[in-house]
């Protein structure tokens, strides 16, 4: 299983997290995870939302100080 | 012969169910805003326009603040719907700039009253409410700034390039909105907002790949 990181922490969030969530997930086999990291509350919703459309599944949210991690494992 | 204690029933407003009533005070509500601004409306003349009393608007929206938060909740094109546009089949920055514009003039186009309600945010100066208003454009400003991010980065294009390119997107399709739904300008006429937009965004995004181009 392999699992990727994309850091979005410093950098403007919506629509480009998104964007590169989806391209990452393409690129990866099923079962194998994407670890999201950023700053932004609204990813919340915006991680939810894309896994419920792209029946991917939200593993773990997690959050600490001003640090939002998702784990995202591959449909 | 009217008895005592019966009720002349064309003064009884019709009993309404709970989502029925909310349905109607909203609609209400945002034909009176979207006419006379946030300030320009009192909560009495709300329910005098619809014929009940303020008790009735205070069951369902603690505030004229409340009320009016949830009408931009219920016309603004959702986060979600963004989204899945984002998501659909070509992932080049252009065609999802594209798409999520016209999700938004689609929007707009079923509910022009948020367009007068945006023009008039910026007269009366609340800050929370312009501030709403200026949040639905973040997402495209966001977009742009990434689509051009390395030329950022590698000193071609300077911040101040980026937000007055953002500042030409925002007022070319805001215009373009006025143009047909707030002035119904007759120069216009002969053509469908969709084509309109869709002419402002090829030639937008033209140009943004020719900067990339030749930068």
């Amino acid at each position: 299983m392999e699992e990727k990181i994309l850091d979005f922490r410093g950098r403007c969030n919506f629509p480009a997290l998104i964007i590169e969530a989806k391209k990452l997930l393409i690129s990866l086999e099923s079962g194998d995870r994407i670890c999201i990291l950023t700053f932004d509350p609204n990813a919340i919703n915006d991680i939810n939302a894309f896994c419920r459309l792209t029946k991917n599944e939200l593993v773990k949210t997690e959050h600490e100080n001003e640090e939002y991690k998702f784990i995202i494992r591959k449909f | 012969m009217k008895l005592k204690g019966s009720v002349d029933k064309n003064k009884v407003k019709k009993r309404l169910k709970g989502e029925d009533r909310k349905k109607e005070i909203i609609s209400v509500a945002k034909r009176l805003f979207a006419q006379k601004g946030f300030y320009g409306v009192t909560v009495d003349q709300i329910v005098d326009a619809i014929g009940v009393s303020p008790a009735v608007l205070y069951r369902y929206f603690s505030s004229k603040e409340s009320l009016y938060n949830a009408i931009l909740d219920e016309i603004s094109c959702k986060r979600e719907d963004y989204i899945a546009a984002v998501l659909e089949e070509s992932d080049d920055y252009g065609s999802i700039l594209k798409r999520m514009s016209l999700l938004y003039v689609k929007s707009i186009e079923k509910e022009q009253d948020y367009l007068r309600m945006e023009l008039y945010s910026g007269l009366e100066g609340n800050k929370a409410i312009v501030n709403f208003f200026e949040n639905r454009w973040k997402p495209f400003m966001d977009l742009i700034e990434d689509w051009l991010k390395e030329e950022v980065t590698t000193g071609k294009l300077t911040k101040s390039d980026i937000k007055s390119l953002c500042l030409l997107f925002q007022g070319m399709i805001r215009e373009a909105l006025y143009a047909k739904f707030i002035y119904k300008s007759s120069y216009y006429e002969d053509i469908s907002i969709y084509d309109l937009i869709h002419k402002l965004l090829d030639q937008f995004i033209n140009n943004i790949n020719c900067i990339k181009k030749h930068l």
